[in-house]
C-alpha cells in the first residue's frame, strides 16, 4: 500500500479524521472490529489506538527526508 | 464477500460516481424510506490513512445542500444485503430522525492547541524515570497539573466565546478535552449551509482574541452528532 506524504496541517487534518472516523459516527450493529497491521481487533475506544495511528506516522515521517 | 458500511442516506438516493476502499463501487442497499451505502470486499480492509480517509470520502460524497447523511463509524461489516436491510428495517425510525435533524447542515470542527510556542509537556506523556528527588518530583507533577488545568480553563473560555458569538448559527455542539501534546480542546459544530460564511468569520474574530492557535476543519459529515 502506497502512503502518503504529509504537512503539518495534513497531519492536523489526518488527527481530525482518525478522531471522527474511528472514534465517532452512527453504529448499526453489534461490534466494531478493525485491523490494524492484520491483527482484528474489537473495537472498544479510539485512545486504545493511538499507538497504532502513532505507529502509522512513524511509517509516513521518514520518508520526508 | 462482505459488506463495509459508509452511511445511511434517504432511500432514492443513489451513490454518486466515487471510489470505496481499495477503489471498490460503491452501491446503495434500501430498505423502506432509508438506504446504507455499502462497497463488497472479500476481507475486512485494516484501519489505514488510505481506508479512513476512502471512509470519509463516500460518506462526504453523499452530502449536499439537501442531503446529510447519517455517517458510520468505520469497521461495521455485514454479511449480505439482506442483514444490512434487516438492521435498517429494525431502526428505521432513529435513522429517519437523524437524517431530517441533520438536513441541511454540516459539521464543522475547531481544534484549539497552544499555538506555535512549545507545547507544554503533556502531564501523562512526561514520564521521567530519573528524577533527583520526591520532593522534585511532586513539584514537577504539580506544575504539569496546573499547566493542565490552565490549558482546561483557556479551553472552556474558548468555547464559551465561540458559542455566544455564533450561537444562532450553531445547531448543536460538542466539546471535549485534547489529549495530544499541547491541545486544549476540540470543538464540533453543526452548522447550516447558509451560516457557514458567518460562522467562518466569527472563528476568524475568535481567534484574534487569544494566544492559542484556532484549526477550523469541515465540512464533514455530522460524525460527531450521530
Amino acid at each position: 500500500m502506497s502512503e502518503l506524504p504529509l504537512s503539518p496541517d495534513d497531519e492536523l487534518s489526518l488527527a481530525e479524521l482518525v478522531n471522527r472516523v474511528l472514534d465517532k459516527g452512527a453504529l448499526i450493529s453489534g461490534d466494531i472490529v478493525i485491523s490494524v497491521a492484520g491483527v482484528d481487533l474489537v473495537y472498544l475506544g479510539v485512545r486504545l489506538l493511538v499507538s497504532s495511528v502513532e505507529s502509522l506516522r512513524d511509517r509516513i515521517e521518514p520518508r520526508r527526508g | 464477500m462482505s459488506l463495509h458500511l459508509y452511511c445511511i442516506v434517504p432511500a432514492g438516493r443513489a451513490p454518486v460516481a466515487v471510489a470505496g476502499i481499495d477503489g471498490s463501487p460503491v452501491r446503495m442497499v434500501a430498505a423502506g424510506d432509508v438506504a446504507c451505502w455499502v462497497s463488497a470486499h472479500s476481507r475486512r480492509p485494516g484501519a489505514s490513512a488510505l481506508t479512513l480517509q476512502a471512509h470519509n470520502a463516500v460518506a462526504t460524497a453523499a452530502m449536499d445542500r439537501t442531503v446529510t447523511p447519517v455517517p458510520l463509524r468505520f469497521g461495521q461489516w455485514l454479511g449480505d444485503a439482506a442483514a444490512v436491510r434487516r438492521e435498517l428495517e429494525r431502526a428505521s425510525g432513529q435513522w429517519l430522525t437523524l437524517l431530517a435533524r441533520f438536513e441541511g447542515h454540516a459539521e464543522y470542527g475547531v481544534r484549539v492547541t497552544a499555538g506555535s510556542a512549545p507545547a507544554a509537556p503533556d502531564a501523562a506523556r512526561d514520564v521521567r524515570p530519573v528524577q533527583n528527588s520526591g520532593t522534585e518530583y511532586m513539584a514537577g507533577l504539580a506544575r504539569r497539573q496546573a499547566e493542565a488545568a490552565h490549558r482546561h480553563a483557556e479551553g472552556e473560555r474558548i468555547a464559551a466565546m465561540i458559542q455566544a458569538r455564533a450561537a444562532s448559527m450553531i445547531r448543536d455542539s460538542r466539546s471535549e478535552p485534547l489529549a495530544t501534546p499541547g491541545g486544549v480542546v476540540s470543538l464540533a459544530h453543526l452548522v447550516a449551509w447558509g451560516d457557514v460564511d458567518a460562522y467562518h468569520a466569527v472563528m476568524q474574530q475568535v481567534s484574534h482574541l487569544t494566544t492559542l492557535r484556532l484549526l477550523c476543519t469541515g465540512p464533514w459529515p455530522p460524525y460527531s452528532f450521530s
